[in-house]
């Protein structure tokens, strides 16, 4: 065997024994889900003796439901606000020429560096004078933009070819008509890149909810399982957080599987451009 | 009618002068070249007539409409990208008719001259594909197709055959002087380095140099046709830059004016010119010029030893060293005979010299006809 075979065999030995390592929780959480709360107290075997989907049917009773169709309602709208305003934010301070745009993106930055916990208090101030509390709403509106995203969205129009635009501008295009029919189109894979982090951030987001949200029937997914965990952690009933667990993270898994092409290629905007 | 003009236009970025004093006519159906090194501001230049720069001062003017304030849109003209600058999520068809839907033309319209276009530009069979789909060369078609669909009144062509390979570009070229001889009454503005694009484009060459060079003077160094820029260049500057290799330049001194011209003092010895230095002061210093071209080797009364000998199979250049104190000379020659240290006769002819005044001015050549 040559030393390029070696190399190869070397490589996907160590990428192997990395997937196995990041998807042994994932697997254990599905196995888990699969005993019954006795086999899971005598830990005899890490694979279920007699498989049961048992957890998925008692899990899928009761709110589970709702706060799945919440969480869901909430992530999307999250998801498509976010999209829109970093998106328009990014634009303006990577293209348009307007007095402050240095200080005002560098005030951005500055922002960024505020942990979330320093103005949990003050939102939910502002959410509790607004009459928003334990509504969707408040977690909606409070999660509507992200600096960190406008940023990104910010570099990725700075290398975005200005040509392209100004061509359309010769066409007769104007700064709404070109953002949204020749800009939008052109980004979709930062859009896409953005949209599944946005998602998966709000959908596994627990600290707003559990401070905006104090009725059951309002509670998002992630509430909703440390209502069970808590409810059933004493007795064992791991097969039941497990099993709700795994099918909260469906949707993010079919979203990423969805937006995965777009997602691998969000450098690949040039074949309008030589 | 003139159908661009350009009077006294100038474009600062930040308060630094980019172009300064530019002034220029081009005619219905005239293909003017651009053309100067990098940073002189020939893409600004055709950026400014396309609205996408705005004129720091002067008058800018279309077919007799002044379009200082007129959006680039409604300015009549096309502009063909140096990068292509094609939509990649629309098709080919698409890409092309985007200006028209623009424009509200009828879908019937449209379509008619879009497929006009694809005929031309042999561009019917890619209609539906991508611009991800596509080479290098019919992406260029498809930008050009772009421009031709709007009739505009001004072409403007921004380096369009830099990203081609070499005979693509030659091909590409032919190609964009059969459309300026079938679309004659539109008049284009072409931006290129290349002198063989501007040379074998052009009906009037402009050739700019950068606002440093410039001086507070115009960036314009010369306008003329192309063989006037080649025969009878303005000044230094455009002699400098027209031809390949560049004008060997020596350094002389007036010696004395003669019924044919003038007697130069070269190293010691007079050597004649025939150019009008009526207007010299004696001794006045001078810059001679010939192009490699237009030495005679193994004849003459100067000497020279071959230091370098670039052999292009069709004739060499010889690099000649022959006076301390004076530039090396390059030689254009078909004998394949020469050796490297050989020392070798040559000649100036006094026609084939040009003499420049100490500020760069040329001096008008007597016996140079052109051939306009």
């Amino acid at each position: 065997m040559s030393r390029k075979s070696y190399a190869n065999g070397a490589l996907y030995l160590m990428l192997s024994a990395y997937s196995l390592l990041t998807l042994a929780p994932f697997i254990w959480a599905i196995l888990t889900s699969l005993k019954s709360p006795r086999e899971i107290a005598e830990a005899a075997s890490v694979w279920p003796q007699a498989p049961t989907l048992a957890a998925y049917e008692t899990i899928l009773h009761g709110p589970f439901y709702q706060w799945l169709w919440n969480s869901f309602m909430v992530a999307t709208a999250v998801t498509l606000l976010n999209v829109l305003f970093n998106t328009m934010a990014g634009y303006a301070l990577a293209r348009f020429q307007f007095r402050g745009r240095g200080l005002l993106f560098q005030a951005l930055m500055l922002l960024i560096m505020v942990p979330s916990q320093v103005t949990m208090i003050p939102a939910y101030m502002i959410v509790a004078r607004l009459g928003l509390v334990d509504t969707h709403l408040s977690v909606i509106l409070t999660s509507a933009a992200s600096i960190a995203y406008i940023f990104m969205m910010r570099q990725f129009f700075v290398n975005f070819p200005a040509e392209i635009e100004e061509a359309a501008t010769l066409d007769g295009s104007g700064p709404l008509h070109r953002f949204f029919r020749i800009v939008l189109p052109m980004a979709k894979p930062a859009l896409a890149t953005q949209a599944i982090f946005v998602f998966m951030g709000i959908w596994n987001e627990f600290m707003k909810p559990l401070l905006f949200i104090s009725t059951v029937d309002n509670y998002l997914l992630t509430q909703g399982l440390n209502a069970v965990a808590k409810q059933y952690a004493k007795s064992s009933s791991w097969n039941l957080i497990m099993a709700g667990s795994i099918i909260s993270i469906l949707p993010i898994l079919s979203m990423y599987i969805a937006l995965n092409r777009r997602f691998l290629n969000i450098n690949d905007q040039s074949s309008g451009i030589k | 009618m003139t159908q661009v003009i350009l009077r006294n236009i100038a474009l600062a970025y930040h308060g630094q002068p980019v172009l300064n004093d530019i002034n220029l006519e081009i005619a219905p159906g005239e293909f003017c070249v651009f053309i100067g090194p990098s940073g002189c501001g020939k893409s600004s230049l055709l950026r400014l007539i396309a609205g996408l720069e705005e004129v720091s001062d002067g008058i800018l003017s279309i077919d007799g409409r002044t379009i200082n304030d007129v959006p680039p849109a409604e300015r009549n003209i096309a502009m063909v990208f140096q990068s292509y600058a094609l939509y990649p999520h629309m098709t080919v068809y698409d890409n092309m008719a985007f200006g028209l839907t623009r424009q509200k033309l009828a879908r019937a319209e449209i379509e008619r001259r879009v497929m006009e276009a694809a005929r031309i530009l042999q561009l019917e069979p890619l209609l539906a594909r991508k611009p991800g789909a596509l080479s290098g060369g019919q992406r260029q078609r498809v930008a050009i197709g772009r421009a031709i669909v709007k009739k505009p009144k001004v072409f403007l062509f921004d380096e369009p055959l830099s990203n081609l390979d070499a005979s693509l570009r030659a091909q590409t070229r032919l190609e964009i002087a059969r459309l300026h001889r079938e679309l004659n009454s539109a008049s284009m503005i072409y931006v290129t380095h290349d002198q063989v694009e501007a040379m074998t484009l052009a009906d009037k060459i402009v050739l700019l140099r950068p606002a440093a060079d410039a001086q507070g003077r115009s960036n314009v160094a010369q306008i003329g046709t192309p063989l006037e820029l080649y025969h009878q260049p303005a000044n230094l500057f455009a002699a400098k830059f027209i031809g390949t290799p560049a004008m060997n330049f020596l350094n002389a001194s007036l010696a004395a004016l003669t019924p044919d011209g003038i007697s130069a003092l070269l190293q010691g010895r007079a050597c004649p010119v025939a150019v009008d230095g009526a207007e010299l002061a004696a001794d006045a210093a001078l810059t001679l010029g010939i192009r490699p071209e237009h030495m005679v080797l193994g004849q003459g009364g100067w000497q020279g030893k071959i230091v370098h000998i670039e052999a292009l199979g069709e004739h060499s250049y010889v690099h000649l060293d022959w006076a301390d104190g004076q530039p090396t000379l390059i030689a254009k020659t078909q004998d394949e005979g020469l050796r490297l240290g050989e020392t070798v006769a040559f000649a100036l002819p006094a026609a084939a010299l040009h003499a420049f005044r100490s500020d760069g001015v040329a001096l008008r050549r007597l016996q140079f006809k052109p051939s306009t």
